[in-house]
């Protein structure tokens, strides 16, 4: 009887433990979560504030014979990166929000020339302006197995009916468009399952005049097209990649192959732009072009 | 020596003061120089400000005549779909010369939604107000071979043709995006509207006043060429007559036997 009772303490004992250990795990699995989306939060915040005060405490010094730009304060962006899964609306809504959310950290379009480096010297010689800079805000790797790809155009049209839930009234290329400074999407690839891409920040810098607007490239089966004019180039390559690149330029009527559309996105990345881009692209090519990790540890 | 020395504190520096004076102000005095020179040196001076230059968005705009034309582009487009004949033809007022400046229209099959997308485009932006959706409706062209392009004259514009309602639609919608802009075409050429809908490039779009409905669902546009060939129907057809000859197609939809949506 006194055997059967310990035993059944023990057992009950068991019972509380294994339930604190499965609750410890699944409470130590939701703060994990809760935490890893504060960080990324905090990191968008932080790139924000850093962009602003750099913004907000640059010199600028303009005469004939010394004409420059010198932003003193540090930017503090890292690249947040997401696993992005669902069905293909959630899909296109995490990458819509992704891409807003990086218009959201570099100050809506506001500044121009905000990455450039603006040391000192260079500063004085104006070397500086050679920099074409561009940064990953965010990584996004497609956690799924099975999904249609999603081409430029269908994403484009998201980006374009879609209304923003952060801004009243506006969609998501709307906001990027004209709720602060001027600014252009770019989407250069298919969203296709297991692969990750490249969301990035393409900072003005060019006075208006006529180079960059949007658009969508495309791949179709082994021969590429070109559809290029001074406002609107549609580059397609294979049978199933088209990109939307309003505003780049890029020589008219070009055919490309894959190894062609390669250098056409070169171009892309190389362009000076008149306004600034959100562009997405495949990973690879994306930090190729741009800079990812934190910049602040550069 | 009192008096002298007076005379000579307070006169001295007088005259020295009345020197000065006709030194500096005078018609061509010093003064003059000296601010000349200030406001040269000026301006090599930097002009130190803090805080960067913010810019704010505008909205995007094109052309009026061209805003307008665009307008009538997708009315022609949405009455044309919603019609209830097929192998027809819609006539509209086409498109001003575009310009360097001007608007793309870049015409997109989105296959997964349903829909054909017009996305208009300024030399930088989408213009959102523009831009606008076919639900249901898939684009094609008359051209991109000889198989559609002669096949179509045969079924539409042969001279031998009867009225007859038994007319074998015809067209091409093996393609995913058409765009139209202000184009050179290609070396020697001078720019115009034209058509790309593959990889062959811009070509000419003499037919830029027709839209063509094979069936309920697809709608064709006309690329050009200055005879029949795989690119797009001899521009003749298009011709705008006071009195169309009988052979081109304003005078078949006008007169019968071709139909108009």
């Amino acid at each position: 009887m006194l055997i059967s009772g310990k035993k059944g303490i023990a057992a009950e004992q068991l019972v509380v433990i294994i339930l604190v250990i499965a609750s410890f795990m699944l409470i130590a699995g939701a703060v994990t979560r809760a935490m890893a989306k504060a960080d990324d939060k905090q990191a968008e915040n932080l790139c924000r504030n850093s962009l602003a005060l750099r913004a907000t405490t640059a010199i600028n010094s303009d005469g004939s014979l010394v004409e420059s730009n010198l932003k003193l304060a540090p930017v503090l962006c890292k690249t947040i990166d997401k696993k992005v899964s669902g069905d293909r609306e959630e899909i296109k809504q995490q990458l819509a929000n992704s891409m807003a959310r990086c218009w959201w950290m570099f100050g809506e379009g506001r500044y121009e020339e905000i990455l450039d480096k603006g040391a000192l010297v260079p500063a004085f010689f104006n070397l500086d302006k050679a920099e074409n800079d561009c940064f990953v805000c965010s990584t996004a790797l497609i956690n799924e197995d099975s999904l249609e790809p999603i081409t430029p155009e269908e994403f484009y049209r998201y980006l374009s009916t879609t209304k923003y839930p952060a801004v009243k009234d506006k969609t998501y290329l709307e906001y990027i468009q004209e709720y602060g400074g001027p600014g252009s999407l770019v989407l250069l690839e298919n969203i296709m399952p297991r692969q990750a891409y490249g969301i990035s920040f393409l900072a003005k810098n060019k006075e208006l005049e006529g180079t960059i607007s949007g658009g969508v490239a495309k791949t179709v089966g082994g021969a590429a097209l070109v559809f290029a004019a001074g406002a609107l180039s549609v580059v397609c390559v294979g049978t199933v990649v088209c990109a939307i690149l309003v505003g780049v330029p890029l020589a008219s009527g070009v055919a490309v192959g894959v190894a062609g559309y390669v250098d056409i996105k070169a171009q892309f990345y190389g362009a000076e732009r008149e306004v600034s881009i959100i562009a997405l692209d495949d990973l690879e090519t994306t930090q190729q072009n741009c800079f990812r990790g934190d910049f602040a540890g550069e | 020596m009192g008096v002298v020395t007076k005379l000579v504190f307070y006169i001295i520096p007088i005259v020295v003061l009345v020197l000065l004076i006709i030194f500096f102000y005078s018609d061509a005095g010093a003064f003059e120089k000296v601010k000349r020179a200030a406001s040269t040196a000026e301006q090599y001076l930097p002009d130190i400000s803090v805080g960067a230059k913010e810019i704010t968005a505008e909205k995007p705009s094109i052309p009026e005549n061209q805003q307008q034309a665009i307008v009538a582009f997708k009315e022609a487009l949405l009455r044309t779909k919603e019609s209830s004949r097929v192998n027809c033809f819609t006539k509209f007022g086409g498109f001003p010369p575009l310009g360097e400046e001007g608007a793309t229209l870049v015409i997109s099959h989105i296959l997964s939604d349903e829909v054909t997308s017009v996305r208009v485009t300024g030399t930088k932006q989408t213009l959102t107000d523009l831009s606008f959706e076919v639900p249901g409706m898939i684009p094609c062209v008359i051209g991109g071979g000889t198989e559609y392009t002669e096949k179509f004259y045969q079924n539409y514009l042969s001279p031998s043709l009867m009225a007859d309602d038994s007319f074998t639609p015809i067209s091409n919608d093996g393609i995913s995006e058409i765009s139209i802009q202000w184009n050179s075409g290609g070396v020697l050429e001078t720019a115009a509207n034209r058509i790309q809908y593959d990889a062959t490039g811009f070509h000419d779009f003499k037919g830029q006043r027709w839209l063509y409905k094979p069936d309920a669902q697809h709608i064709c546009f006309f690329p050009t060429d200055s005879s029949t060939s795989a690119i797009g129907l001899d521009d003749y057809y298009f011709k705008d007559f006071e009195n169309p000859p009988e052979d081109t197609l304003q005078y078949k939809v006008r007169n019968g036997p071709l139909k108009q949506c």
